[in-house]
């Protein structure tokens, strides 16, 4: 038998801080993450037991990244300000929070998924999973990923 | 400086490792050296994977794992100031779900691939059980009236062929002949409404016949009766000795009064005379009774034409004893003629 609310119960905090990291807005991460325990919930029975964790944040880094690049594309300066004075209101380093993910939207996608996944606490055999490569791959991916994105932030830095 | 120190190192000690099931292990499939120090910073290597990469690695090991850290501080700079509350995002998810019993349905394992075909066969199977209920039921309720009869057809009677009309009738509108049944019980003298009577019809004594024509042009006309005794009996004009002459237009006979008929039982057949001369009864009384004497006194099977006179309407009608009169019946004359009663005569369709 599957527990789907146990599942649920198990990775929805690391889903969510997930995703947060990559939209920073809690609204648009509970919904991404909402709709992505929707789609496995429809598609479960027909994903291997091992390979649903991967799948799950799979689906939601896809997710995750297709708002980002909706955003960027429909996103003006003013926009940037509200989004400034809502981080503002948080937390009082809201410039290196802009920067942290204005270099991780600059990087390449796979490398920018891997590093949310990463971030997100999969084991290299899930993020392999996830993104669709091998696992003997993945620590040179990943390697190469952290390198340019301390690359792409140090000169904003 | 980072992208120097990964350039430089990445094409170095090839290891080839293998683990007791002769497979190549994971750590032998990484290449590089920095790659399996990555891989042991994130827990991901052993220390048995390390043993190939050397004893010097104290640097590359330093290097990684300040890398490590600073990505580390960095996506933690980005967090989630606050964490989730699960229960509540269940519910709101709960409610969004198909259904409370599918949470903990049985996981079959089943590829993707199969699934699709169970879903797909499910339409399947759906449509031949459409299919299976219109051919089993459909011919047995809607059955074409044509095939339900075509037992009962055993015997189709000739198109009859239509009738020689005199030139002097009315265009297209016969003398027509009407009956009305008498109610029984009835303390008041009550009667059906009037109807145009065919050849054949079953009538019972009591009954009131009358006739309606429409002329174009005016005649000579007579209506007799002959029943099975040979008793001949002139209804219009009522006991006359000729025939009246009509004119043309429309109207009944006898005018503004009905026929009631008699006590007699058995076939009775009327004639309808028309004739652009004056005649008179008692010749045609002698022709009707020559030719029912000639075919063995038969009422049933009567030709159209016998005599001189044009037959326009030639009307057979049976008469039963179903009820017998309330009213005294003179036994002479024969016919009455009722009482000043008109009968109410709705016009019959042609």
């Amino acid at each position: 038998m599957f527990d789907f609310e146990a599942f649920f119960m198990c990775h929805y905090k690391r889903l969510y801080g997930m995703l947060y990291q990559m939209l920073g807005n809690s609204q648009e991460a509970e919904d991404i993450a909402q709709e992505a325990f929707l789609r496995f919930h429809k598609h479960f029975s027909s994903i291997y037991p091992e390979k649903r964790k991967a799948w799950l944040f799979r689906v939601a880094v896809n997710l995750g990244y297709t708002t980002l690049q909706t955003r960027k594309r429909h996103r003006n300066w003013s926009q940037r300000q509200v989004l400034l004075a809502q981080d503002a209101e948080r937390t009082p380093s809201t410039v290196s929070r802009m920067d942290v993910r204005e270099a991780l939207d600059t990087l390449p996608v796979r490398q920018a998924k891997l590093l949310y996944l990463y971030a997100s606490g999969l084991s290299y055999e899930e993020m392999a999973e996830a993104l669709g490569v091998k696992v003997s791959s993945i620590s040179q991916l990943l390697l190469r990923a952290k390198r340019a994105f301390k690359q792409t932030y140090g000169p904003a830095q | 400086m980072s992208h120097s120190l990964h350039t430089t190192e990445s094409t170095t000690d090839v290891t080839t490792d293998e683990n007791t099931s002769g497979q190549p292990s994971r750590e032998s499939k990484m290449n590089t050296r920095n790659e399996q120090l990555h891989a042991y910073l994130d827990q991901e290597c052993s220390l048995q994977g390390l043993q190939n990469v050397g004893t010097d690695h104290s640097c590359e090991l330093e290097e990684l794992r300040s890398l490590n850290q600073w990505v580390q501080t960095k996506f933690a700079s980005i967090s989630a100031p606050h964490e989730p509350n699960a229960y509540t995002a269940f519910q709101q998810l709960e409610a969004r779900l198909p259904s409370r019993s599918s949470l903990h349905e049985q996981t079959s394992h089943i590829p993707s691939l199969f699934s699709g075909w169970f879903k797909w066969m499910h339409w399947s199977l759906a449509t031949v059980a459409v299919a299976l209920c219109i051919i089993w039921f459909i011919p047995q309720n809607q059955e074409h009236p044509s095939l339900l009869l075509t037992p009962q057809k055993t015997h189709v009677e000739p198109r009859t062929q239509p009738t020689k009309r005199p030139l002097f009738t009315a265009k297209g509108f016969p003398i027509r002949m009407l009956h009305a049944h008498r109610h029984f019980g009835s303390p008041t003298l009550a009667f059906t409404p009037a109807q145009h009577t065919r050849s054949g019809v079953q009538l019972y004594p009591g009954d009131l016949v009358q006739f309606s024509y429409h002329l174009e042009e005016p005649l000579h006309l007579m209506i007799v009766s002959l029943n099975n005794r040979g008793e001949v009996f002139p209804f219009v004009p009522f006991r006359g000795t000729e025939s009246i002459y009509v004119k043309s237009g429309k109207g009944t006979l006898p005018r503004n009064i009905s026929l009631k008929l008699d006590q007699y039982i058995g076939p009775e057949r009327f004639f309808i005379i028309a004739s652009k001369e004056y005649f008179r009864y008692k010749e045609l009384q002698e022709t009707l009774l020559t030719q029912w004497k000639r075919q063995d006194k038969d009422l049933i099977h009567w030709p159209e034409h016998t005599s001189k006179w044009s037959i326009v309407q030639s009307i057979l009608i049976y008469k039963r004893p179903k009820y017998s009169s309330p009213f005294k019946v003179e036994p002479s004359p024969k016919r009455t003629v009722s009482p000043n009663n008109p009968l109410r005569m709705q016009p019959t369709p042609r």
